[in-house]
């Protein structure tokens, strides 16, 4: 079990969905809620550890905003799961809002850092 | 000033020409967000394209976020113009605060490497590969608005006062 950042402007909740893990983004992300998110991502390593899962969709549906400090968050992770030696835990895929322009231009840039295990797709093609 | 409404000093529109505004707050952290949300109501009165939008706002954001953090005043002033130019708009925000020397140092610095990165996307993803999540003080958010809001960076220091001014051009997003 993990527990959710749960945040007057901010939320992040995870549950399992047939053998993958999927994590929800709410709100607006920023240096008020990092050491939560730093938890949450972590913690949510972990268990996609634990349980084997073969994924970890992340959906951006209802993300207003993400600062650079929550993206350090991220690039934490997306650095430990996408090594691009092959031998990647898990695939994590951020499900983008193909209304939401920027997040093209943001997490697109962060998932440039990591290999192919880590991915942007746009809800549509979900 | 209340951390849920941000109270400018002044601000103006020209027409679908130009705004402009002055923001005088206590660097309340959770007022950064609040700001952003102001920029991007107050750039929907000129601007149609969301794009242009996210660029000033995330380009504020940052920017007094770094003040708020690491500002050593009990004010922040930000502010921001945009004027209709030959070809689309031109946009600048300034974040003024106190600091103190090292962060004076630290920022001339950092301004300077991300000014001089020849390829300012491959810079700010070079910072990603390389921070540590726990490190606050990365640049990352000044490598950020030059790479991903697109703007050239500056400082200005005066004693103990510092502005960063973050400048670019905006193009496509009159309204019609």
């Amino acid at each position: 079990v993990i527990q959710p950042v749960i945040d007057p402007i901010f939320s992040a909740t995870v549950r399992s969905d047939r053998g993958a893990l999927v994590v929800v983004l709410v709100g607006t992300a920023d240096f008020n809620v990092k050491p939560e998110l730093d938890r949450f991502v972590r913690d949510v390593h972990r268990l996609a550890g634990e349980a084997a899962a073969f994924e970890v969709r992340v959906e951006l549906g209802g993300l207003v905003f993400i600062d650079s400090s929550c993206l350090k968050s991220l690039a934490w992770w997306v650095r430990t799961v996408g090594t691009g030696d092959g031998r990647e835990p898990y695939r994590i895929a951020f499900v983008a809002n193909p209304s939401a322009r920027w997040q093209r231009r943001s997490i697109g840039a962060l998932v440039a850092i990591a290999g192919p295990a880590v991915s942007l797709i746009d809800a549509r093609a979900a | 000033v209340s951390h849920r409404e941000p109270n400018p000093a002044s601000i103006s529109f020209r027409g679908q020409d130009a705004l402009a505004f002055d923001l005088s707050l206590v660097p309340h952290p959770r007022l950064v967000s609040n700001v952003r949300e102001f920029v991007e109501a107050a750039m929907t009165r000129i601007a149609c394209d969301a794009d242009a939008i996210f660029r000033v706002a995330m380009t504020a954001h940052e920017l007094l976020e770094n003040g708020v953090k690491y500002g050593t005043s009990t004010r922040v002033q930000v502010s921001l113009s945009i004027q209709r130019g030959a070809d689309g708009f031109d946009a600048v925000v300034r974040v003024t605060n106190d600091a103190s020397e090292d962060d004076v140092h630290r920022l001339r610095e950092g301004i300077a490497s991300v000014g001089a990165a020849p390829d300012p996307q491959h810079f700010y993803q070079s910072l990603m590969l390389r921070d540590d999540p726990m490190e606050n003080r990365s640049g990352l958010g000044l490598a950020r608005v030059r790479a991903e809001a697109e703007m050239s960076l500056d400082l200005h220091v005066e004693g103990a006062q510092i502005t960063i001014e973050a400048a670019g051009h905006l193009s496509g997003m009159a309204r019609s």
